[in-house]
């Protein structure tokens, strides 16, 4: 993205008698709405001095003029659909401009560029780093896939096919083979005719002075009705060899493709799947990779076959008989352009039918998954009303799609059988002056039907071949994002950390426009425990983040043992972390896999003991299956709180270093909560622990705690300490009414 | 069915309207006073800005921590209504679509040129069930590509072309 945009020629007249030169403008920024909410342009120019608004529609003119060193800072407040861009200076706001959220990004970098201009004097470049976020191909004007920012019809289409076809290379000799078996199968249709026209001219009506006796017409007719059954057979065999390579061809490179893509997703940043959904990641590795199968196995070979016998077909009609040859290839274009064209029509109506089906799958999906609370609330007959008329709106659009269908199918395929009735009238005038033979005419006859399948091919290439690289560049577009930096040159191995952790005014963002952690520093000693205290939202879990690696931050920086953990080896830093997170995930699969699941060669008495420390053990027993009990997905049910300590005890199983607890006994009651306090206080000895709770009796065993608010350190110290300071942390004990067991606890 | 709640204007803090007054002061921002407070620069947000728009609006200060809210804005005098329309007008900007010019189609994506209450636009749309949506009979919101939202209030107070446009797609 750039600030400066280029300016239209309309306003350097205008620009000129403010005595602003060219390279005077720092940032030259245009919205599009005016003042009174139109879309028409409206220009937000700086430079060192001074900040204008002009707007150049009909005269242009200069809406506002204000002096950067009046204004302290700026901020763009966006809303539904548009916002505004304002200055601020002692108190006193003064609207800038408005925009629409089209624009309102490059306004929101724009607030951020000014403030440091009007601070600095100067707008660091590390600011402009962004690429354009473009929706729409500025070829063309329809949007652009939202993943892969491709324009599907304006893309270079040969670098996407020449890639897709890159996975095929390994089965280039099985692909040769079945390239010949093709051609010989296509050579066989287009042969049968040419067979029915001389075993009709020599066998069966016979012309010239001289005919045949019988005895050899009927050797004749013998002979070529075994030689079509040779055919036959022949074709057969090809289908089956032909068949049984697509279906084993198609599915290796599925495979290939799939198990690179899902490679490739688990060593993804965390950042890459913040921005998607899972569901839509998903998708690739099913059903694009299913498309390109589909297209590599299934409508390559088709397409190609079908070229091949057109070809074939054109070649042999332009040789037996040119006139009536045209006859049949000439209406092949108007019978391809009308399929088209209703089939659009028809493909239009069943995209809307597949859209009510989806909206009553949602209905069903949401009433019978919540059916709790809808019988809870005694909604059942609401439910069941929406139902029906969504069911019904489906049944009509159905009703209508397939009347539109029967209307419409008919007439086509009655076009389908005009052209042979083309050829039965000017074949068979040829015939009666005995200037094409029956034999002849049958071939054509053959011919035209023949055709129909390769019109009806070139009808769908487009569109195949669009869906398929849609698909490509969507599963293309996860194999070229860059995986997680592992290593950058040079990392330190640290195979023991010791366990101290520094954040240096550490500044970072989810989105680096909008800070959420705001010069954070603080010092942990090796084999400390300390509790994170604040309210929802933070920046609590974002610390740990940081200390994760998940994210890097974007000012100061993170340091384990001493050294900057972008420098760390990450395979040694996420070996000795165990995270407890916020919510605890349990994968499909039994009790001991899940708890075994960073140390798979974990012995069975180990596994016992961190389940007794996680306090899971007596739980675990009494499921049905013991360790063995299958839990996640499709498995046992289990409360949220056995959830966490199964997590716990994963954790603990590791054997890490600094051990991370977020929120880790939220759902567990005090006792049990106090039970594996002491567990941990006993393993944890000489580790480094963060503890994040919001109910505070839970940190009762850190020795120090960090209070943060909106993303700052607002106070530490240790318990008492906090305590006597009387200050925010004081707020929250007195409030959560633990006052009198905690004093009693800490005095 | 009776509310649990009393009607308790204090707990939701609604202002009286007859001592309310939002004035727009020097620089284009907003200021609130109600009985004796005075806020400034303020911010308003509508409570229900689809189903509501006019009731439930909220008066935020710059840190965006709640002042208090009101419950019509047409019970307010006329100077403070004109304004705080015209400030959610700004931050809720939805253009009203008055005609269709044309719709192009391809592989299920749009691209539209219509004529608004704030002009003419030309926009794109991803597939038209994702951006296209019916919230009742005849009133129909769409989503550009940029998230912009267009609303047509009664699908029935457009011109006939327009509607025949809108008919063959949705
Ligand atoms: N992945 C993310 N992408 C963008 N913003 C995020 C992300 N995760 C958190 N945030 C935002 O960052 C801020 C701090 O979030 P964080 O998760 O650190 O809070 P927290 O202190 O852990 O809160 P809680 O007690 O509710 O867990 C919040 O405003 C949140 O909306
Ligand atoms: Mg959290």
């Amino acid at each position: 993205m750039s600030l400066k945009e280029e300016l239209p020629k309309e306003l350097e007249g205008l620009l000129r008698g403010q005595a602003i030169r060219e390279e005077d403008i720092l940032l030259a920024i245009q919205s599009d709405l005016d003042e009174e909410g139109k879309f028409s342009p409206t220009w937000l120019i700086a430079t060192k001095e001074k900040l204008l608004i002009i707007q150049p529609e009909g005269e242009p003119r200069i809406r506002c003029n204000l002096s950067l060193g009046n204004l302290s800072f700026f901020k763009a407040e966006i809303g539904v659909g548009g916002g505004f861009l304002s200055a601020y200076s002692d108190g006193r706001e003064t609207r800038l401009l408005r925009f629409t959220t089209a624009t309102a990004r490059k306004f929101q970098i724009a607030a951020s560029a000014l403030g440091r201009l009007a601070q600095e004097g100067r707008i660091p470049p590390d600011i402009l780093a962004e690429d354009e976020g473009r929706k729409v191909c500025p070829k063309c004007g329809f949007p652009l896939d939202p993943v892969s920012g491709i324009c599907a019809q304006c893309s270079p289409k040969g670098v996407v096919l020449r890639r897709l076809l890159s996975y095929i290379k390994p089965y280039y000799p099985t692909i040769l083979i079945l390239i010949s078996l093709l051609l010989l199968g296509t050579a066989f249709q287009v042969i049968s005719p040419l067979i029915i026209r001389n075993l009709t001219d020599t066998a069966l009506v016979p012309r010239g002075p001289v005919i045949p006796p019988e005895s050899v017409r009927l050797t004749l007719l013998l002979s070529f009705v075994l030689l079509m059954a040779g055919l036959g057979i022949g074709s057969m065999l090809l289908e089956i060899f032909q068949q049984r390579m697509y279906a084993f061809l198609g599915q290796t490179v599925l495979f290939d493709i799939r198990r690179q893509l899902f490679e490739h997703l688990q060593f993804l940043s965390v950042s890459y799947y913040d921005k998607r959904q899972v569901g839509a990641v998903m998708s690739r590795v099913t059903q694009d990779t299913s498309a390109l199968q589909e297209f590599l196995g299934w409508h390559i070979p088709f397409l190609f076959s079908q070229l091949i016998l057109l070809i074939g077909i054109s070649l042999v009609v332009l040789s037996l008989n040119l006139r009536i040859a045209l006859l049949v290839l000439i209406p092949a274009p108007v019978v391809a352009y009308l399929t088209r064209t209703i089939g659009r029509r028809i493909h239009h109506l069943f995209h809307r039918v597949w859209d009510r089906w989806s909206k009553v799958i949602a209905v069903l999906n949401s009433a019978l998954a919540g059916i709790r609370v809808v019988k809870a609330f005694a909604q059942e007959e609401r439910e069941a009303r929406q139902f029906s008329q969504r069911a019904y709106d489906l049944t009509m659009n159905t009703i209508w799609a397939e009347q539109l269908w029967a209307t419409y199918m008919p007439p086509l395929f009655f076009l389908f059988g005009a052209t042979p009735l083309l050829i039965y009238y000017f074949g068979g005038k040829q015939v009666i002056f005995g200037t094409m033979s029956i034999g002849t005419l049958q071939a054509f006859i053959a011919y035209t039907y023949m055709l129909l399948g390769p019109i009806q091919a070139v009808t769908r290439i487009i569109n195949w071949l669009n869906r398929a690289l849609a698909a490509t560049e969507r599963v293309f577009e996860i194999l070229d994002t860059p995986p997680e930096v592992l290593d950058e040159e040079g990392a330190i191995p640290m195979p023991r950390i010791e366990g101290r952790v520094e954040f240096r005014n550490v500044t970072f963002g989810y989105d680096k426009y909008a800070p959420v952690l705001h010069n954070v520093s603080f010092e942990v000693k090796p084999g400390e425990i300390i509790g994170l205290v604040g309210r929802s939202g933070a920046g609590k879990t974002t610390i740990i983040n940081l200390i994760c690696r998940f994210y890097e931050a974007q000012e100061g920086e993170v340091l384990i043992d001493g050294v900057d953990i972008r420098k760390v080896k990450l395979k040694d830093l996420r070996n000795q972390i165990a995270i407890v997170p916020q919510d605890a995930y349990v994968f499909a699969g039994t009790v001991r896999e899940n708890i075994a699941y960073g140390k798979p060669d974990a012995t069975l008495e180990e596994i016992i003991e961190a389940a007794k420390a996680a306090n899971a053990h007596e739980f675990i027993i009494n499921l049905p299956y013991g360790y063995d009990t299958p839990i996640g997905e499709r498995g046992v049910m289990i409360s949220g709180g056995e959830r966490q300590r199964i997590a716990i005890a994963r954790a603990i199983l590791k054997n890490p270093r600094i051990l991370i607890l977020d929120e880790a006994t939220s759902l567990v009651d005090t006792e049990t909560e106090k039970q594996i306090q002491e567990a941990l206080d006993r393993l944890m000895q000489g580790r480094t622990v963060f503890a994040i709770a919001h109910r505070l009796s839970t940190l009762s065993n850190a020795h120090r705690l960090i209070v943060i608010e909106d993303g700052r350190i607002v106070e530490m110290g240790t318990h008492k300490e906090l305590l006597r300071n009387k200050g925010i942390y004081y707020q929250l004990v007195k409030l959560q009414r633990e006052m009198s067991k905690l004093v009693a606890i800490g005095v | 069915m009776q509310s649990v709640f009393e009607r308790d204007k204090s707990r939701i803090r609604l202002l009286e309207p007859s001592q309310t007054k939002v004035i727009r002061k020097e620089g284009g921002a907003l200021e609130l006073r109600y009985r004796e407070e005075v806020y400034y620069p303020i911010r308003v947000k509508r409570a229900f800005p689809l189903t509501n728009p006019q009731n439930y609006i909220v008066f935020l200060k710059e840190n965006n921590k709640q002042i208090g809210m009101v419950e019509d804005v047409n019970d307010l005098d006329e100077e403070s209504r004109k304004n705080i329309l015209e400030e959610l007008d700004v931050v809720f900007f939805i253009p009203q679509i008055k005609r269709i010019i044309w719709v192009k189609e391809r592989f299920g994506s749009s691209r539209w040129k219509v004529e608004t209450d704030r002009g003419i636009k030309e926009f794109a749309t991803r597939s038209l069930h994702e951006s296209v949506k019916e919230l009742e009979d005849g009133h129909i919101v769409i989503t550009d590509t940029e998230g912009l939202q267009y609303e047509i209030k009664d699908i029935n107070s457009l011109p006939r072309k327009s509607r025949a446009i809108l008919g063959k797609i949705v």
